[in-house]
């Protein structure tokens, strides 16, 4: 009887308790993970040990030495010059972002959500047009170069499209709003009056800025240099249009294994190094900086 | 000695108001004084702390601390700290830190900093809580961190931003006794800003009553209790009752006010010598009334309500055409309630604590 009753009132829990209702609820996303991501994911892991067949096919044959292949100075010359060219980016949208950030999280609360929608309307046009208009801008007998003979100031044609300076210029501008809006989040947090408290303990501004500021707005920090840093990585559409074919990226490389030189396995190999390195980088970065946050 | 604070004619206009939030401002603040500011909320009491301590800066007029013009200098460069009123605490920092934060800034050596960082945190009755985060601490002790931090950097002023007012009665009340306490230990010039009137009159050897950027009165607690120079002082600063008329009779500071609806006339001190036919006002504090007492002045009337305090009764009686007089006695001696809800009752006060002001012209 006792054992039927805990039974009945275990079986009453499942189908009315919270848990039931947010397993439910989660069960679409979860899927969708597994199979728009976990899958896809391990077919890449696992397609990164077989071999390319002669006319670009995969053939179910195990093969370590795609990753043997990427320690060819080729390789590893496209994989540094990606980590140089994302790892510029996020410094140069930390560095551009963070004052716009402190500004508009220290501007008058009415026009906060004026200024972040600034920030944020470049995205209502499309990704393509985007860079197409860069590329008007920055061509040898562009917008750019019209300004500055205008001014007197040049008079060769500009030679900045097709050059590794034009890729970090797209990729600045493409990935600035993805490191100001998390500054924004934790920047904003910070109460007006632990600012007063510090100067008022005889900090000087710069002071306030590194003892105060700088730390509580670290999380952010975090949070932007990773959602920056990670799709830098893997872009390959700005180092297409903008970089012309001297700049290669991993992302280039991965996208042309599959594209054009049909070499699955390799590219998968690439893809699986990629992916390794960014989470490393990221989880290394993560662990230092709130190990900082904390010895503070 | 210079005085620790002076103002001179200080004027503050915020951006897009019409009206000066502290409008020609003069006070003197002697050394190691406790000053309160008293006064509502928008006042401007908060704003002249914040003028002291640099946050802001006047439109005109000027600010001297221990006899140096204060100008525009920033607050890092004033010798003068203040403990806010949300205690703004390093939350990334440890306790400790934060006091040390201070003396950091001064560059102290590292072992002298450590040092008074433990007596301050002793001093306030923290001394294990230094290692802790401010997230784990409670407002009153957070409170307490907030004080030490300030009180480490010894400062010639210290400007308390109505640092009580989160913390409930009970350690209120404590805390009250504690930084009095502190404040004659340290001898260090407090500046205490409240709403609070029962805060400032325990606490204070001065107040200065503010209403509409201005300082209506600055005096002792007694002076400003016993003594208000004008209804606003008198009616903010415990409770009074107060009657409208006209004066008739002035014999040196005796004044007598004919009360019209009472069909009256009621004796009293005023301030300054007062015109017969000026329009005055008459306080009588609730404490001051007696039944069946003795006095100068009698009201006839009849008890409407009466609430018994422990120590002492309040009582509401009715004068007749719509006049209420509070009233508070005190139970000096244990009997059954004597004065029951629509006894009719004499009251009586004497000429001595009856306060007659001139009417203000609005």
């Amino acid at each position: 009887m006792k054992s039927f009753d805990s039974v009945r009132r275990s079986a009453m829990k499942l189908l009315t308790g919270k848990r039931v209702v947010g397993n439910v609820l989660v069960a679409p996303a979860i899927a969708y993970l597994i199979r728009f991501l976990a899958l896809p994911l391990l077919a890449v892991f696992a397609m990164s040990f077989l071999s390319r067949g002669s006319y670009g096919n995969v053939l179910f044959k195990f093969n370590p030495l795609n990753y043997v292949r990427l320690f060819d100075p080729l390789y590893a010359q496209i994989l540094g010059f990606s980590l140089a060219i994302a790892g510029a980016t996020t410094v140069l949208t930390l560095v551009a972002g963070y004052p716009l950030a402190y500004v508009i999280a220290r501007s008058a609360p009415k026009w906060r959500p004026v200024l972040l929608f600034g920030v944020l309307l470049p995205f209502w046009t499309n990704f393509m047009i985007r860079i197409y208009a860069w590329m008007m801008i920055l061509r040898s007998d562009g917008l750019l170069h019209a300004f500055l003979s205008g001014l007197g100031l040049l008079r060769d044609p500009l030679d900045i499209l097709y050059t590794p300076g034009a890729v970090l210029i797209g990729m600045v501008y493409e990935y600035l709003p993805f490191m100001i809006l998390p500054l924004y989040t934790s920047l904003e947090k910070i109460e007006e009056a632990q600012l007063a408290a510090a100067a008022d303990l005889g900090a000087k501004p710069a002071q306030v800025f590194w003892r105060i500021v700088w730390p509580l707005s670290l999380p952010g920090v975090t949070a932007g240099v990773t959602l920056v840093f990670v799709p830098a990585m893997g872009m390959f559409v700005v180092s297409d249009l903008m970089g012309g074919a001297k700049s290669l990226l991993v992302g280039n490389l991965i996208r042309n294994q599959f594209l054009s030189a049909r070499d699955w396995p390799f590219g998968a190999a690439a893809a699986v190094v990629l992916l390794a390195l960014t989470l490393i980088l990221v989880f290394v970065y993560t662990r230092q900086t709130r190990g900082a946050a904390l010895s503070r | 000695m210079a005085d620790a604070v002076a103002l001179k004619e200080v004027v503050k206009r915020f951006e897009g108001s019409s009206v000066n939030a502290v409008d020609g401002l003069n006070l003197q603040i002697a050394g190691g004084e406790f000053f309160s500011l008293l006064g509502a909320s928008g006042c401007g009491k908060t704003t002249v702390l914040r003028m002291i301590a640099g946050f802001t800066w006047a439109d005109s007029g000027e600010i001297f601390i221990k006899g140096q013009s204060m100008g525009e200098t920033p607050p890092y460069k004033r010798p003068v700290n203040t403990v806010f009123q949300s205690y703004a605490l390093f939350e990334h920092m440890t306790i400790a830190q934060n006091v040390a934060f201070g003396l950091e800034m001064e560059k102290l050596p590292k072992a002298q900093i450590n040092r008074r960082v433990a007596e301050t945190l002793e001093l306030v009755q923290l001394p294990d809580f230094a290692q802790r985060r401010p997230h784990q601490l409670s407002g009153g002790q957070q409170q307490r961190v907030a004080l030490a931090r300030a009180l480490v950097k010894r400062p010639a002023v210290l400007l308390l931003d109505e640092p009580l007012s989160a913390l409930d009665l009970k350690l209120r009340q404590q805390m009250q006794q504690e930084l009095k306490t502190i404040q004659r230990h340290m001898g260090i010039t407090f500046i205490f800003v409240t709403h609070d009137q029962e805060e400032a009159l325990t606490m204070s050897d001065r107040i200065g009553v503010m209403h509409q950027g201005r300082l209506l009165q600055v005096g002792s607690p007694n002076e400003v209790y016993e003594r208000p120079k004008s209804r606003f002082v008198a009616e903010f600063v415990g409770e009074i009752n107060t009657l409208v008329g006209a004066v008739v009779a002035v014999k040196g500071q005796s004044t007598g006010v004919e009360i019209p609806v009472l069909g009256k006339t009621i004796w009293g001190m005023a301030e300054d010598t007062l015109q017969i036919g000026q329009s005055a006002i008459v306080c009588i504090r609730p404490e001051k009334l007696q039944i069946f007492g003795n006095g100068e002045n009698h009201f006839a009337g009849q008890i409407i309500d009466t609430t018994y305090l422990g120590a002492s009764t309040r009582q509401v009686i009715d004068l007749g055409n719509g006049i209420h007089f509070k009233l508070l006695a005190q139970n000096c001696f244990a009997q059954p309630t004597p004065w029951s809800r629509s006894e009719s009752v004499n009251l009586a006060v004497r000429l001595a604590d009856v306060r007659i002001l001139p009417q203000e012209v609005p």
